[in-house]
């Protein structure tokens, strides 16, 4: 028999058609699992055909993400950043070349978000407390004003060359609250795409990195927590290779003669952001997203949707409720906008 | 966990039943197989979690059921169990060890070389399930750490009902269908301003002690995961 072109083309069509079908032949599962890290709850759904071999990818990330906690944590007595904070306007304390970058970019996100986002706020989130097992009451006032004066991210000094980290003023003390859970996000993701899980949702507290799709066909659907009606969606989008993370005032709060009272602070007041409900943002590290979204909360959904710079898709749900988003997330991600 | 209880709650027949009871009983079977057609679950007590799994993803392969996504779930639970396996087909108990089917078969085969049912100490509860529809709201499931602890019916009220933590207790209340955290024994009692809970997929969480406090059965939100 003669094997024509045309053969080639059948037979190597017939063989493309056998691996398709045997793909969709394969049983995938959804393996969920939930840990308590970083004070908060981590949730990892990972698609795979083979279950002990995800759960053992899922352990391992998980184990990434606790040593990133026990590194850059402000809770733990035995982290880089609590001997850096002990060390305050003492003397320099050398650390991981990781902890530098960590603290490198820190900084660098506080002089691009001009101050509002803030690293250095540690002194006043101990003073308020939402981060500890204590009773929340309303601060001094004159306490308050105190504590301001050891806010400052351009006290950070930051010794490339012989890695080590000083806080200038006695006092001052670094909370990466604001960033650190997602770059833990981002190493935990690392680590599972590294052993060859690539479809999976990693949920730490909100901040979420999405990779992949849900099935051959469709991407992974999020969903927005409604800052009021808790058990709600304010919105839901479609998800794929990116971040997204969200500030809020409804997690960690208390209300005090009618008064809301939240985790987080305006570094120039203080007190609780009074601009926002919750602020959410996509960004292509869990890390990046985490950092932005506390700042946007603080500046306000006018500034925000102002501000060319700030290249981010974002949904702001503003203080009287309403909701406003730009194009970027509207027309990229499928947003739709619940209540 | 009792062998009765497991395979009531596996079933999912309370929920389904509540529901149900509300409809002339002239169209519950009709019902019943519309609203959960096609929807499939295995749930195994068992100290030998790998090999358990390696078992049913081969089983799972071969049948009605392979060549989809399925959902899995593995809790921890303390103390002695019985093990054994429970197939639920379109929210229906199956007994696997009466059937003819091929699945039926495979799954007697599974449950002699594991030995079940036995009683096991401290084993784990796996779960494989092809729920694509929201479902109505099952039981209470209690959760310390990864280790499922406790389950509650919905419609039982109960004013007070301890739970201990890891560093200290909560309370909750069930009262017309809902679950409300009253009372916390840390300081700063965050976990109360939580809204109560009543839908399927819905859960309060106190963080310190490491609860979580969850409605079965598959949420109405219709999303993947939620940032807040």
């Amino acid at each position: 028999m003669k094997v024509t072109p045309v053969s080639y083309v059948l037979i190597f069509l017939v063989f493309l058609s056998a691996v398709l079908y045997a793909q969709d032949d394969t049983t995938m599962y959804k393996v969920s699992v939930t840990k308590y890290l970083m004070g908060t709850t981590v949730e990892t759904t990972a698609r795979s055909s083979d279950i002990n071999n995800c759960k053992k990818a899922l352990m391992s990330a998980y184990e990434e993400m606790q040593r990133v906690e026990n590194l850059l944590s402000c809770q733990k007595d035995s982290s880089e950043i609590s001997a850096i904070n002990h060390a305050s306007g003492i003397h320099p304390v050398k650390v991981s070349y990781e902890t530098m970058e960590m603290m490198r970019r820190a900084k660098a996100y506080c002089g691009k978000y001009h101050g509002v986002f803030d690293v250095t706020i540690g002194p006043l989130s101990s003073l308020w407390g939402f981060s500890e097992d204590k009773e929340i009451v309303l601060p001094d006032s004159n306490e308050i004003k105190k504590l301001l004066k050891l806010v400052n991210y351009r006290d950070i000094d930051i010794n490339e060359k012989d890695t080590t980290v000083f806080l200038k003023k006695r006092g001052m003390s670094i909370d990466l609250g604001g960033i650190a859970k997602g770059y833990a996000i981002d190493r935990g993701s690392a680590v599972l795409r590294k052993l060859g899980i690539t479809d999976f949702i990693l949920n730490a507290g909100g901040d979420i990195y999405v990779s992949g799709t849900k099935d051959r066909d469709t991407e992974w659907k999020l969903g927005i927590k409604h800052p009021r009606y808790t058990n709600d969606l304010a919105a839901e989008f479609n998800l794929k290779d990116y971040s997204v993370a969200t500030s809020g005032d409804y997690e960690r709060f208390k209300i005090i003669n009618g008064v809301r009272y939240h985790h987080i602070l305006n570094p120039a007041t203080g007190y609780p952001g009074r601009l926002s409900e919750s602020s959410t943002i996509l960004a292509p590290t869990a890390e990046e997203a985490d950092a932005t979204a506390t700042y946007v909360f603080l500046l306000g959904w006018k500034k925000a949707l102002d501000d060319k710079d700030l290249n981010y898709p974002m949904l702001i749900v503003a203080s009287d409720g309403s909701v406003h988003y730009n194009n970027a997330f509207e027309k990229n991600y499928n947003l739709e906008v619940i209540k | 966990m009792r062998r009765r209880d497991f395979l009531k709650y596996s079933s999912l027949i309370l929920p389904a039943s509540a529901a149900i009871g509300m409809i002339n009983p002239f169209t519950k079977n009709i019902f019943a197989a519309v609203k959960n057609s096609g929807s499939f679950s295995l749930s195994v007590i068992t100290d030998k979690p790998s090999k358990t799994i390696h078992m049913m993803e081969q089983a799972i392969k071969n049948s009605e059921y392979g060549s989809r996504t399925l959902d899995f779930t593995e809790y921890r639970l303390k103390g002695q169990h019985i093990g054994d396996i429970a197939y639920v087909k379109s929210q229906k108990l199956v007994d696997y060890h009466k059937g003819s089917d091929e699945f039926s078969l495979l799954l007697n085969d599974s449950a002699r070389v594991l030995s079940l049912p036995d009683p096991v100490d401290d084993p784990v509860l796996l779960r494989f399930s092809s729920q694509q529809n929201p479902t109505e709201a099952g039981g209470i499931n209690i959760f310390r750490g990864d280790a499922l602890i406790k389950q509650l019916p919905l419609d039982n009220d109960r004013e007070l009902y301890r739970i201990e933590g890891l560093k200290g207790h909560i309370d909750i209340r069930i009262k017309n269908r809902s679950v409300k955290i009253v009372s916390a024994s840390c300081k700063h009692k965050t976990c109360m301003n939580m809204d109560a809970i009543s839908r399927p997929g819905e859960n309060l969480i106190c963080v310190p002690n490491q609860i979580n406090i969850s409605i079965a059965g598959k949420s109405a939100l219709g999303v993947d995961s939620i940032t807040f």
